[in-house]
């Protein structure tokens, strides 16, 4: 494959004179903002939902939409993170952590402000890294096997060690108990029905968002309601909705570090802009500046997180563009877009499609810049959504919950999941369990077990093969410092106190 | 004046009421309202891409609408389930695939092929054996040479156990007398990009999904395990032409409520085998992959029964136990 040919990026230019190239984007990206903003509807299905009607439209303008979608979704899952403590979607579980304390402390338009210029920087990096290297990081991710998954998402879930306040232990078990859930279904390996209790909808496992919207939507909403402080609304400074320079100077590394974490794992098949999202936001955790306030509602701790999931939807597109692989499960969806349209995914994309790929560049950047100025624009908006009174914020609230989740598969199975998720979630917070590890846990579980499988049966049984690969060694050297690291980092600070 | 309008009002209303009998009493016209298209799998997905061209020929020719209707779940299970379930009036449609007939040995509940009425094949997806280009096996008989020598060192990617993939490597396997390790991915991209990345010797994943990389030059298609050559690949030998008994693969056909006016399901089939005429829709078939096959009524009953019974020698004889993928 050819890496470097300007025909790539000259041959589309043209687009940029076409009004409609505009028009659908900014549509796009509104809709996705919209979409990704409502609890229980997820990117996926915002896809999913509106790609038929691109059908009859020309492949450029029907992707100039499709990927405004697309960025739109994966940012406007922030908005409701950081407003009312429910990701929109499963990449802004780590948004919630630090957006929804801003939000509480009055600051919810400085949380969203941070959010979207995050999320513009690491989308546009996205794009640029898209644009230059998308060859060279596609055969890069080929050589990640089954044992370098295993590394990248026991890096994944040892975040949840970091990302529980308060109690390490209690985090552990909530971590554990969504491993427990994971398990349910046909085995990834074997073929085995695992604790399905003789139902059909529990053959392909327990859908994790239904899960992820009653453990964060209904739940939170179940102690809103039982609060005593019910009728109060907390005051919304509307101040500092875009950052000022100063914010900007400081989580600029913090953006760009995420960004490219970013990239990266949304490159991976099978990762995507939820695993990127945790991974950056751990990183923050141990190597930022301000990493003991992380939790408290900093800046950063929403900074990280966004940079790295809008980063993703770049990098995500990087395999399905030259190798026909999706990323994620969005991607997907995409794919099977391009499909109809007839053109084909793949190696020859790049190069029977020169104008078509040019196009989708084009499409990408103007995406990003409309993200920008939707969310600028609308910050003040959607920080004053929150000072509506809460007998009709919750009722609607609960109503979008029970649609988002039957909403996925149209199965009625999906609501008791979330129902019961739901009042678990209640359960847990009130003994002040954290829910994010359960979600995470349910995610990276059944990723993590096929793959550990997976290496030892291509392995023929040698457990040496996770050392023995250089890159797989790697990822577990950086599990082994983050779970000993703070240990051994303690006990030497003893020893120098004590010596001195 | 206000009498008047309500007067007015009630009879707009109930025009429809009167226009609809109309409709009814001129029953030869068929369709002469939507007709919904229940696709059992989701949007994009393989049996997805290949119905939306359909449908939408069948709503040129006959001038109404055939909706399409997404109803994925439980592999295909459910969506079956509603299409068997629908009213046998002519205006429900759905598609079909060897998943509905394999759900049996899978799912606690499961859709039965024979409750609904059968109305065409349109394709068969064949199933291949796929290398990656750099390997060493340049032709199938350099890879059972290798394999015999050596049972069980040759890796399979399929895409899970007991899924079609796997399926279809089990039965190559038994049929051509060797032994590989069979490696269960997540599904069929999963394990393409395995065999891409060189983790992974060989696949027998079917054409549509390796297709643009054997066209890159990234893999190599050794062999195709349908009845005929693929037209895209006419130099691609099929499995029986080098000895091995083997035609595998999956099909897509649409079919309809069980009851449904014979007279209706011959017009939808009349049109789909104008459809699978269609030089765009062939080239568009043909270049995702698919070998275009129209097979009528009688002749998919045939298609249908011989899966029936590969399935039951693969459960029966060989002892797999299936999931559905």
């Amino acid at each position: 494959m050819e890496l470097f040919s300007f025909d790539l990026y000259l041959s589309g230019l043209h687009f940029f004179t076409n009004p409609l190239m505009y028009v659908a984007s900014f549509f796009g990206v509104l809709v996705g903002v919209v979409f990704g903003a409502l609890p229980g509807l997820t990117a996926t299905m915002t896809i999913a939902v509106f790609i038929p009607f691109t059908f009859g439209l020309a492949p450029t303008i029907s992707f100039a939409f499709l990927l405004g979608l697309y960025s739109g979704a994966v940012y406007g899952g922030s908005i409701s993170a950081i407003l009312i403590n429910i990701p929109g979607t499963p990449s802004a579980i780590a948004t919630s952590l630090d957006g929804y304390p801003m939000s509480q402390q009055g600051r919810a338009g400085e949380a969203i402000g941070i959010s979207t210029i995050s999320s513009t920087i690491g989308g546009f990096l996205s794009v640029i890294v898209l644009m230059f290297a998308a060859p060279a990081i596609a055969s890069v991710a080929l050589k990640f096997s089954a044992e370098e998954y295993v590394g990248i998402t026991l890096i994944g879930l040892s975040v949840i060690a970091i990302i529980s306040p308060g109690s390490t232990v209690k985090g552990l078990i909530s971590g554990v108990f969504g491993l427990v859930i994971g398990i349910v279904g046909i085995d990834p390996i074997t073929g085995f029905p695992r604790f399905i209790m003789g139902r059909a909808e529990l053959l392909e496992g327990i859908d994790s968002i239904p899960v992820m919207i009653g453990m964060y939507g209904l739940s939170e909403m179940l102690v809103q309601i039982s609060d005593v402080q019910y009728s109060i609304v907390v005051k919304q400074k509307i101040s500092k909705l875009i950052p000022p320079l100063k914010d900007l100077k400081r989580i600029l590394g913090t953006v760009i570090r995420s960004s490219f974490i970013g990239v990266i794992i949304g490159a991976l098949p099978a990762a995507g802009g939820s695993i990127a999202s945790l991974v950056a936001y751990g990183q923050e955790k141990r190597f930022g500046k301000r990493r003991d306030e992380l939790g408290t509602g900093i800046i950063e701790g929403v900074a990280a997180p966004e940079a790295a999931n809008n980063a993703s939807t770049g990098g995500a597109l990087i395999p399905m563009l030259t190798l026909g692989i999706p990323g994620d499960a969005m991607t997907a969806v995409l794919m099977g877009g391009l499909i109809i349209q007839g053109l084909r995914p793949g190696p020859l994309l790049f190069q029977q499609q020169m104008p078509f790929v040019s196009s989708i560049f084009i499409s990408l950047l103007l995406s990003v810049v409309f993200m920008c100025i939707i969310g600028l624009v609308g910050a003040k908006y959607f920080a004053k959504l929150i000072g509506f009174p809460k007998k009709y914020l919750i009722p609607a609230i609960l109503v979008f919950c029970l649609v988002g989740s039957y909403a996925i598969s149209n199965s009625i199975f999906d609501i008791w999941v979330l129902i019961l998720s739901g009042i678990v979630g209640f359960v847990m917070r009130k003994l002040s369990f954290p829910i994010a590890p359960i979600v995470l846990g349910m995610i990276l579980g059944p990723l993590f077990e096929s793959n550990f499988r997976r290496s030892l049966m291509l392995s023929e049984g040698n457990w040496a093969t996770f050392v023995q690969r250089p890159i797989s060694l790697g990822f577990l050297i950086v599990v082994v410092l983050v779970l000993v690291g703070p240990m051994i980092l303690k006990r030497f600070n003893k020893v120098i106190i004590r010596g001195n | 004046m206000k009498k008047l309008v309500l007067v007015a009002l009630v009879l707009v209303l109930a025009l429809p009421v009167f226009a609809s009998g109309a409709q009814e009493s001129a029953a030869e016209a068929y369709p002469s309202r939507n007709v919904r298209v229940i696709i059992p799998w989701t949007v994009g997905g393989m049996t997805d891409v290949l119905t939306r061209p359909v449908a939408s020929y069948l709503e040129k020719h006959f001038g109404v609408p055939f909706v399409v209707e997404n109803k994925p779940g439980g592999s295909g299970v459910v969506g079956s389930l509603e299409i068997e379930n629908s009213k046998n009036d002519g205006y429900v449609i759905g598609t079909t695939s060897m998943s509905t007939v394999s759900a049996k040995y899978v799912s606690p509940v499961y859709p039965d092929i024979h409750n609904v009425e059968l109305i065409s094949q349109v394709i068969t997806i064949p199933a291949t054996v796929t290398v990656n280009a750099d390997s060493k096996f340049k032709t199938l008989d350099d890879l059972l040479a290798y394999a015999k020598a050596n049972p069980g060192k040759v890796t399979n990617a399929n895409s899970g156990a007991g899924a079609s993939a796997h399926i279809y490597g089990v039965y190559f396997e038994s049929m051509a007398g060797i032994k590989v390790n069979h490696i269960p991915y997540a599904g069929y991209v999963e394990a393409v990009t395995a065999l891409l990345g060189g983790h992974v010797d060989m696949t027998n994943i079917p054409l549509p999904d390796v297709s643009a990389h054997i066209d890159s030059g990234d893999l190599r298609l050794l062999a195709i395990a349908s009845a005929e050559r693929h037209p895209s690949y006419p130099d691609v030998p099929t499995l029986r032409e080098l000895g091995i008994e083997a035609v595998m693969g999956n099909y897509s056909g649409f079919v309809a409520p069980k009851g449904t006016d014979p007279e209706k399901v011959r017009a939808i089939d009349e049109a789909i085998g104008l459809a699978m005429q269609d030089p765009a829709l062939r080239k568009f078939l043909i270049d995702a992959g698919y070998q275009p096959v129209y097979l009528n009524r009688t002749q998919f009953a045939e298609v249908i029964t011989d899966a029936e019974k590969q399935l039951d020698f693969l459960v029966n004889d060989l002892g797999i136990s299936f999931v559905d993928d």
